[in-house]
């Protein structure tokens, strides 16, 4: 009897509210209408990541829940149609009547920047903060609803998106009132919505991975939460559940990497604000730092990664200084040098998050960096006294790093003041110099071998184009440093030619040639030549690639010649296809010549097919997908066999026959 | 050069990928792993292809090597010369192979890692045992494939009479994949081989009791046989073989290490260093001096004790050494090495 009655007076009052509240109402749906109208400013875009934006704005909340320690559990499910279910076990929404007369799901589903992150009270340190809250998911979906577990009982409330008779849009309008539906024991908050494809151009399919991702960076910056994903449309299913926290997360990134030390970690809370920082060094040349503010990641770093910094290089020169591996005459170490090689992973939590930057990304409270720096600060020093053979590990490899910083920037600027007082540079005579000085129209071809060199030279548009003939294979720049680098002939001979530097101190506008053009013999070994030179571009002097200064000849593969009578004719083929072509043209009398190298044209050949501006036909190197990119010269110039194996065999078809 | 040039977009993740495919295709393939079937590498495929072809056989006389690297250049490996004389003179040198399948005449390197002379001095021909890989390949045995200039065809395998790469066994290192099969005795491995083909379902015991292991050109001990059986039933396992050693007495009480046998592919000249700067580095007390005795007798290495030395616990420090004695051997054969009925 007592529940009946509970229930008509939920019932009454949400029948009220609706009535009472009309003209509020109005307002309500105006905030929405906005969103719908242009949810571009609120989700960043209506592309696919704007799409997952709509789950991070429900699973934000669920997080804050575990924040605030009242929720351990998260369950992310996408179903057939396209919705999604974001499950929690937290203490569920605030079920009563609010201040304005609504009751509370709704004011947090239907008004936009509402919820319980702005007083101070429900909430001390949440995420949610960086996007306007749940109603913008309301606002973009064809449907929400959420179940609320409270108080012995569930509730339910049901929103849509439709349009009336007289045309007028209704966004994410109650269809319901706050229902009770049950009873339970537990407590928690379930929300399904289906994102509207006419928002999304008609694309609602959610990826996979990309929740994945993101809900194993969730699981491990909340240590004990307990994430699930599940995929009803192909079965897949993920537990993200760690302990280990910020450690286990470093560990996990320097997977398949060889690291020089066990991970460092730790956690403090000052002023309010918690702090985890987690680091590793590998034995790679990237600095890796992944930061976080309750779990959001900032990719644009800001101010807890500023804090960090600082206080890392502080206290690592502090120490370096201390235990004398610096003397007193030696210059401080660089933070760039000391963070040679490291992974690391910061989270801070705290309330009042200021976000800044175009996308957001950066955190901007000020307090953030005196924090980080103060428990940084405080535990390195306290991990080095405790530790002081990684300690000293570490500043060798800072020394290291910094001298083979040192040198490239000497060879560099030895490179430029060689080429201002004489000629004689450290070239030694390889490379053939263009005759004119305007470097935007002089290129620079790389050559394989000798024997190519010279009919490179012979000719070429001795103009505009320089010969720098290659000895061999050079070294594969993914496995060596950079001081090694410097002291190989082939690459210091390349890095001379260009005179732009090298690595970080590499400045494109000192770039002598406009096009830098790979020249190598059309068979496995040229191919791999060209792979060893764009790993080294890759890694050493990006901005040529970046700014598409980086080319890659084209020899033929064939010539197809026929004489008939005096006359004769000859057709280069580049492709099978064309060869077929030609010869079906020229018939019976033809004769084919295959190039299995450049040294097998004659100069004039060389220069028609391969090097003469009009009629030859250059590859631009571009970048299409940086990750992708960087994973694949790290897989196959990396010094880890088992990756490359694996791509190999599934990349490579040994089943055919080739020469 | 004022005309506006177009350019094809070529992706830095496609264009590695496509590259090093292309080039980890053919180094695997057509470089340093060899055939199953016969169990050679390309380059020496060629080789003994080519002498065959010319007529360079066990029962005519020796030819010059260049002559025969300058046939396989020109016709059928359009690479370095000195990559294909390096093969050669690989497949001539008994400690090396088992069964050497180039009989060479000259000065073909030591067991000391010297160098062969150059090709303009050595000869060469077919050994006996290589015309049993290339028998009856005129018969259409095997199949034919252009050569890389369309001039003439060239054996995509030898028809091979015994399982070479067994036998003789191979190394080879490229991107993604290595092997390295140690070579076995010639008796026993065709004895296996018929047992296959009278009784398909041999069991891998019963092949055991036939092949007991590896047997190396330059003898030495296989210590434990837990290695060799790994890699049989898995194609991956660590055999690790040690030096043949004595101590013999000398008169005044003073006695000395003897080494008879050292390990495959053991350079005799380094271990004899690497022995005698232990002694000079005192890291174990009691050697008076290390010298390599070996000469037209056979290989003999001496390390002379001093009065009173432990000679048996110097000798246990010395077979410790991984520099010195032992020497691991992983093999790496792809599950196919072990087809049936290797044709025998």
């Amino acid at each position: 009897m007592a529940e009946q009655l509970d229930l008509f007076d939920q019932q009454m009052a949400s029948a009220s509210s609706d009535r009472q509240y009309e003209a509020d109402d109005i307002q309500v749906l105006e905030g929405l209408t906005a969103v719908r109208k242009r949810p571009g400013m609120y989700i960043g875009s209506t592309s696919s990541s704007g799409l997952h934006h709509l789950i991070w704005e429900i699973v934000d909340n669920a997080v804050d829940e575990h924040l605030a320690k009242f929720c351990d559990a998260i369950d992310v499910t996408i179903h057939k149609d396209g919705s999604i279910t974001v499950r929690d076990n937290g203490r569920g929404i605030p079920t009563g009547m609010h201040k304005i007369g609504i009751p509370t799901p709704q004011v947090v589903y239907t008004i936009l920047h509402a919820g319980g992150k702005f007083g101070g009270g429900g909430y001390k340190k949440s995420g949610g903060l960086h996007g306007v809250g749940a109603s913008v998911t309301n606002a973009l979906s064809e449907w929400l609803e959420v179940e609320i577990y409270r108080d012995g009982k569930i509730h339910r409330q049901r929103f849509e998106y439709w349009v009336d008779d007289e045309g007028k849009e209704h966004v994410g309008e109650p269809v319901t009132g706050l229902e009770v539906i049950g009873n339970t024991n537990r407590t928690g908050t379930k929300v399904t919505f289906k994102p509207d494809p006419r928002v999304f151009h008609g694309n609602i399919n959610v990826n996979y991975d990309t929740l994945a991702e993101r809900l194993q960076e969730i699981a491990f910056l909340n240590s004990g939460l307990k994430v699930t994903l599940r995929d009803e449309r192909s079965g897949n299913q993920d537990v993200f559940h760690y302990e280990g926290g910020a450690r286990q997360f470093v560990q996990f990134l320097n997977e398949g990497k060889s690291v020089l030390h066990e991970a460092i970690h730790f956690m403090a809370e000052k002023d309010d604000i918690e702090v985890e920082v987690a680091l590793q060094y590998n034995d790679g040349y990237t600095e890796t730092i992944a930061s976080f503010v309750n779990s959001i990641p900032t990719r644009g770093g800001g101010t807890h990664e500023t804090g960090f910094k600082t206080a890392y290089t502080r206290v690592m020169n502090e120490y370096a200084r201390k235990t004398s591996l610096l003397k007193e005459k030696d210059k401080n170490l660089d933070g760039n040098d000391l963070r040679e090689g490291m992974m690391a992973v910061i989270n801070v939590k705290m309330a009042e998050v200021e976000f800044v930057g175009q996308t957001k990304d950066q955190l901007g409270s000020a307090i953030a960096r005196s924090v980080v720096d103060a428990v940084v600060s405080e535990k390195m020093q306290v991990f080095l006294e405790e530790n002081p053979q990684i300690g000293q590990t570490l500043i060798k490899k800072a020394i290291q790093a910094s001298k083979a910083r040192e040198a490239a920037r000497k060879a560099r600027d030895e490179i430029r003041s060689g080429r201002k007082k004489s000629e004689s540079s450290n070239l030694g005579g390889k490379l053939t110099p263009a005759q004119s000085k305007d470097s935007a129209r002089n290129e620079l071809f790389i050559v394989e071998g000798d024997s190519a060199g010279g009919s490179a030279k012979q000719g070429r548009d001795s103009r505009h184009q320089a010969i720098l003939p290659l000895k061999g294979k050079p070294m594969n720049p993914e496995k060596a440093k950079l001081a090694d680098i410097l002291k190989n002939d082939e690459y210091k001979a390349i890095i001379a030619a260009i005179g732009a530097g090298v690595g970080s101190e590499f400045e494109i506008e000192d770039c002598n040639y406009g096009k830098i053009i790979i020249m190598t013999d059309a068979d496995t070994d040229g191919a791999h030549i060209q792979v060893l030179l764009l790993t080294f571009f890759y890694r050493y002097m990006k901005p040529l690639i970046d700014a598409g200064r980086i080319y890659i000849a084209q020899p033929p593969l064939y010539k197809i010649s026929r004489k008939s009578g005096k006359l004769n004719t000859v057709r280069y083929a580049w492709t099978d296809e064309q060869l077929q072509n030609y010869l079906k043209e020229f018939g019976k009398n033809s004769e084919l010549q295959r190039y299995k190298g450049l040294g097998e044209m004659n100069p004039e050949q060389l220069w028609e097919t391969t090097m003469n501006p009009e009629t030859r036909t250059l590859l631009q190197v571009q970048i299409e997908d940086a990750a992708k990119a960087e994973r694949r010269v790290s897989t196959l110039m990396g010094d880890k066999v088992d990756p490359r194996k694996k791509w190999i065999i599934e990349n490579v078809d040994f089943t055919e026959y080739e020469e | 050069m004022s005309i506006l040039e177009q350019f094809l977009p070529a992706f830095l993740e496609e264009v590695v990928g496509d590259r090093f495919g292309r080039y980890s295709k053919y180094i695997i393939q057509d470089r340093a792993i060899p055939d199953v079937r016969d169990g050679l590498k390309p380059v020496q495929r060629r080789i003994l292809y080519a002498m065959y072809d010319s007529g360079n056989t066990p029962d005519k006389p020796y030819r010059k090597s260049a002559k025969t690297v300058g046939d396989v250049m020109g016709n059928y490996h359009p690479h370095g010369d000195a990559s294909i004389y390096e093969g050669m003179v690989r497949m001539a040198q008994p400690w090396k192979m088992g069964h050497v399948l180039i009989d060479g005449h000259g000065n073909w390197g030591s067991l000391d890692d010297d160098p062969a002379a150059a090709m303009r001095y050595t000869e060469a021909r077919l050994s006996p045992i290589a015309m049993e890989l290339l028998r009856d390949i005129d018969k259409r045995t095997v199949q034919f494939k252009d050569n890389f200039d369309n001039t003439t065809k060239e054996p995509v395998v030898l028809p091979s009479r015994y399982p070479n790469l067994l036998v003789n066994g191979v190394s080879g290192i490229s991107s993604g994949f290595a092997t390295e099969i140690p070579p076995h005795n010639l008796r026993e491995v065709i004895d296996a081989c018929i047992a296959i083909m009278q009784n398909p379902d041999t069991t891998l015991e019963e092949l055991m009791a036939i092949v007991k292991g590896p047997d190396f050109p330059t003898g030495g001990l296989i210590m434990g046989g837990d290695g060799i059986r790994e890699a049989y039933s898995t194609g991956k396992g660590r055999i690790y073989i040690r030096a043949k050693t004595d101590i013999e007495e000398l008169r005044g009480g003073k006695r000395q290490i003897v080494i008879t046998e050292i390990p495959y592919q053991v350079v005799k000249s380094r271990l004899v260093t690497a022995m005698e700067n232990i002694r000079l580095e005192k890291k174990v007390e009691g050697i008076a001096e290390v010298r390599d005795e070996s000469g037209r007798e056979g290989l003999r290495i001496v390390v002379e004790l001093k009065k009173d030395a432990d000679a048996n616990g110097i000798l246990a420090y010395l077979l410790k050494k991984p520099t010195c004695k032992s020497r691991t051997i992983s093999i790496w054969w792809r599950s196919s090495t072990r087809r049936r009925g290797s044709s025998a």
